[in-house]
């Protein structure tokens, strides 16, 4: 199981004034192997992607960035919970947490 | 068939803590809410959630922000993957670029002083703009009763502006030849900027007395009493009075005419 994250995307107003273009660039992202779905969506972004990377998200980004009507795009990993409330913790309880608190990997 | 939406919440700091579990089970809770993830970066939880009829989209955002551990929501609406040829001609017409931008809050349908003798609201306007809904939108009165107040653009959360998507609604109304059966507007239009054109301001006395001439003019003799006060008072010039420059003023509208593509 790799790492599951939302990219929210901002394309290029020309892209967006024309819904033949969106479908297009779509389809574009759909292409790319990690992406699980792509959905057009209005308000303060353009297209919902969500993507299933092996190993960093931050490769599949890039991937995504390198297209020229990409104008923003924003991460959003996806995290159990319980990972995040062990980020929470002052570093100086860590030590008072035992090993079976951590969640497992 | 539902409307899927994406709801982005941050959390406030002091329950970022210890209250995403919390958090989760309260989202989970609501019926028309899908899945719950939670993420890092600017949002704490991305849902997924489908609404039918009569509820909203806006309300269950309204719902969820309502919740004090609450900070900030977004909400990103999914639009149908298809080709819409309407909405792509709203964009591509001056004053209808930001359809696109809308969350269907209903802020602007709120505001509005003339929603009651609209056909649609604004924010409906716009649902039918993306549902491709060309004839429904361009026979429709709503644009035509639009009084231009800006109420309704200086309230949009989102910055879209609804009294110039209306005006590009009354162009392509009229370029196609849809236009509401009861409306004047137009020929006030007309009359108004025949009278800018001749004389680089408004001719009163002309100016009604094309409108009327052109719509009902027995509505005319309603006026007439209004007339004489003004008349008798100075406020109503018989004559229209020409401002200086009026051959610079014509080549302005000339190539303002040009630019804009009129014919």
């Amino acid at each position: 199981m790799g790492t599951k994250a939302y990219f929210l995307i901002n394309v290029d107003e020309q892209i967006t004034q024309n819904q033949e273009h969106l479908i297009r660039a779509t389809g574009e992202l759909e292409k790319i192997p990690e992406v699980e779905f792509v959905e057009p969506v209005s308000g303060i972004y353009d297209l919902m992607v969500k993507v299933d990377v092996p190993i960093r998200t931050i490769f599949v980004a890039n991937k995504i960035l390198e297209k020229e009507w990409v104008t923003r795009l924003l991460v959003l990993r996806i995290e159990p919970v319980e990972h995040r409330r062990i980020e929470h913790i002052e570093p100086e309880k860590i030590s008072e947490l035992s090993v079976t608190h951590l969640p497992q990997a | 068939m539902g409307t899927k939406a994406y709801l982005m919440v941050k959390m406030e700091m002091s329950y970022a803590r210890d209250g995403h579990t919390d958090g989760m089970k309260e989202l989970k809770a609501m019926p028309e809410i899908e899945t719950v993830e939670p993420v890092s970066g600017d949002y704490d939880f991305v849902i997924a959630a489908t609404v039918d009829a009569p509820v909203r989209v806006a309300s269950v955002a309204s719902e969820i922000r309502a919740k004090e551990w609450v900070k900030n929501l977004d909400v990103l609406k999914v639009e149908p993957a298809a080709p819409n040829p309407f909405l792509d001609e709203v964009c591509s017409t001056p004053g209808g670029e930001c359809v696109r931008w809308c969350v269907q809050c209903g802020m602007c349908s709120a505001s509005c002083p003339n929603v009651g003798k609209m056909d649609y609201s604004p924010r409906k306007i716009i649902a039918l703009i993306r549902a491709g809904r060309r004839y429904d939108v361009l026979t429709s009165n709503s644009m035509w009763v639009c009084a231009s107040c800006y109420l309704c653009t200086v309230r949009c959360p989102k910055d879209v502006k609804p009294t110039e998507l209306m005006h590009a609604l009354e162009r392509l109304s009229f370029h196609h030849g849809l236009r509401h059966g009861a409306t004047s507007t137009p020929a006030m239009y007309n009359a108004f900027v025949n009278s800018i054109n001749n004389n680089g301001r408004v001719h009163e006395l002309g100016l009604m007395s094309k409108f009327y001439l052109k719509t009902n003019p027995l509505a005319a003799l309603k006026m007439i009493p209004i007339g004489l006060k003004l008349l008798s008072r100075g406020r109503m010039p018989l004559k229209p009075r020409k401002i200086r420059g009026i051959n610079q003023l014509k080549t302005i509208i000339e190539k303002a005419n040009v630019l804009g593509g009129a014919q």
